[in-house]
């Protein structure tokens, strides 16, 4: 009987440690494909090619940011993982949260110019949530903190 | 301790148990959930980006829990059913799918919401938000496939199989913010420091809701348990009893007058 | 202590603007409540009703 749940135990990790491992390979064989954007290091690198619709992510660069009108006109700015940089052009609808200073995922393709000409902008929040007043205390205390480039 | 786990897998015992606790759990549960949310609508400072709207998370993120929660759960009545065959196993995990089907679909909803204005969109396919839906597909399939399984025997057992087979998503859900460039963010540093990111004057709202929600899957569990165990023991001694002598009054909130 | 942050209940219900974000998954969560509690309560019922029916017939016969 003790024998007989051993080998049920057996099975039981065989299953979980068997599909475990299958999809493990198959995640890591896609690696590449799951990610939903590409940073501004890779794109430098050549790893996409121009015309191709791809999403590019990274922050909006401080002060890289210029409005040329209104509200609904065009904006450019440089997407940067703080290695590298993409100039960024688009005109349409901004989600609440893009500003200088935060994450962006852009859907689109490079131009000739290697100027990428967004379709659709996301803004990726951080996992940070404070009060108002907590932020101008953090920000006072630590002069902006400078971000490096890391590879 | 084996006792008691010995017991626990006994229906009549279960169903015993349950009616005693559920009081109990309906009180405490209420009482944390209605604290949570009003705390959390009202009295939690809004965040210095989103403003109000964060005031999702505290629905959010104990939904999330839950769903990871009650597929741990089926994971390990699984594992108790393929190993010592404990019937009660099987009850639970039937008794749990639903729930976590549920916590699934709200969770995928309430960010759904929170990322239209957010993010500028309500749905991406990044690797969070794809193995979250997945799973969500994964409860429905364990639940259609046992109602596709006439045998009851058999039904449990392919369950039980599915169940540890999908068990492998649950950290790839989990890592997936970190493994992979998501649109998602990154699972928050709770600080218990007042004057830092993630202030408790931000997540204990969500620590009360976080509980509110185990109380809740608890009172399900035992409820769609109970149902089940009534079904499945219908022809024995003890349920003709219990329904011959509480005849007036035999629903769920009624004490159990039969101690043998 | 913490403070109540709006200062009527209109400022409330609208939610910094968010109200329509807000709102509805706060009322989905109601649904999941319901959902929990409902369809279990009433299967009980129905339940304990064929059970008790079926008692009572095999005692007449």
């Amino acid at each position: 009987m003790l024998a007989h749940r051993q080998q049920k135990l057996a099975i039981v990790l065989f299953i979980i440690f068997g599909s475990a491992l299958a999809i493990g390979l198959v995640l890591f064989a896609l690696k590449e494909g799951i990610n939903v954007f590409y940073t501004p290091t890779e794109i430098s690198a050549g790893e996409v090619g121009q015309g191709q619709s791809f999403r590019v992510g990274g922050m909006v660069k401080m002060g890289s940011l210029v409005k040329e009108g209104l509200e609904g006109a065009e904006v450019n700015f440089l997407a940067t993982d703080f290695c590298n940089d993409v100039l960024v052009s688009y005109t349409g609808p901004l989600p609440d949260l893009f500003r200088e200073g935060q994450g962006v995922v852009a859907d689109g393709s490079l131009d000739n110019a290697g100027t990428f000409k967004a379709t659709q902008i996301l803004a990726k929040h951080d996992e940070n949530y404070m009060s108002a007043e907590v932020k101008a205390s953090l920000d006072a205390a630590e002069s902006a903190s400078i971000e490096v480039c890391h590879q | 301790m084996w006792q008691w786990l010995y017991k626990l897998g006994s229906p009549k015992w279960f169903y015993t148990i349950g009616n005693r606790v559920l009081p109990w759990l309906w009180g405490v549960t209420g009482l944390l959930l209605v604290v949570g949310i009003i705390w959390g609508l009202g009295f939690s400072p809004p965040d210095y980006q989103m403003g109000d709207n964060y005031r999702i998370i505290y629905l959010h993120v104990p939904a999330a829990g839950l769903m990871k929660g009650s597929f741990y759960m089926m994971a390990l009545c699984s594992a108790a059913l393929l190993i010592w065959k404990i019937k009660m196993a099987d009850i639970v995990a039937k008794a749990v799918a639903p729930i976590g089907a549920m916590a699934t679909l709200l969770m995928l909803v309430s960010g759904s919401l929170w990322g239209i204005p957010t993010w500028g969109t309500w749905w991406i396919w990044d690797a969070r938000l794809t193995s979250s839906l997945l799973q969500f597909f994964i409860f429905v399939g364990i639940i259609a496939l046992r109602s596709a399984i006439e045998s009851r025997d058999s039904a449990a057992k392919a369950c039980a199989v599915l169940t540890l087979v999908g068990l492998v998503n649950i950290p790839i859900i989990e890592y997936s913010v970190e493994w992979w460039n998501t649109l998602h963010q990154g699972a928050s540093d709770l600080s218990l420091r007042d004057s830092s990111a993630n202030p408790p004057e931000i997540w204990i709202p969500a620590f009360f809701t976080g509980f509110g929600f185990i109380g809740l899957f608890f009172i399900g569990l035992i409820l769609r348990s109970q149902n089940e165990i009534l079904l499945r023991e219908r022809r024995s001694q003890w349920v003709k009893d219990l329904l011959l002598t509480d005849n007036a009054k035999a629903d769920t909130e009624s004490g159990i007058n039969t101690n043998a | 202590m913490p403070e109540f942050q709006f200062n009527s209940l209109a400022e409330l219900l609208n939610m910094g603007g968010y109200a329509q974000y807000v709102w509805p998954v706060y009322v989905f969560f109601l649904l999941f409540c319901l959902f929990t509690v409902v369809p279990p309560a009433y299967s009980r019922r129905k339940i304990v009703k064929q059970i008790k029916a079926r008692l009572r017939r095999e005692e007449n016969q």
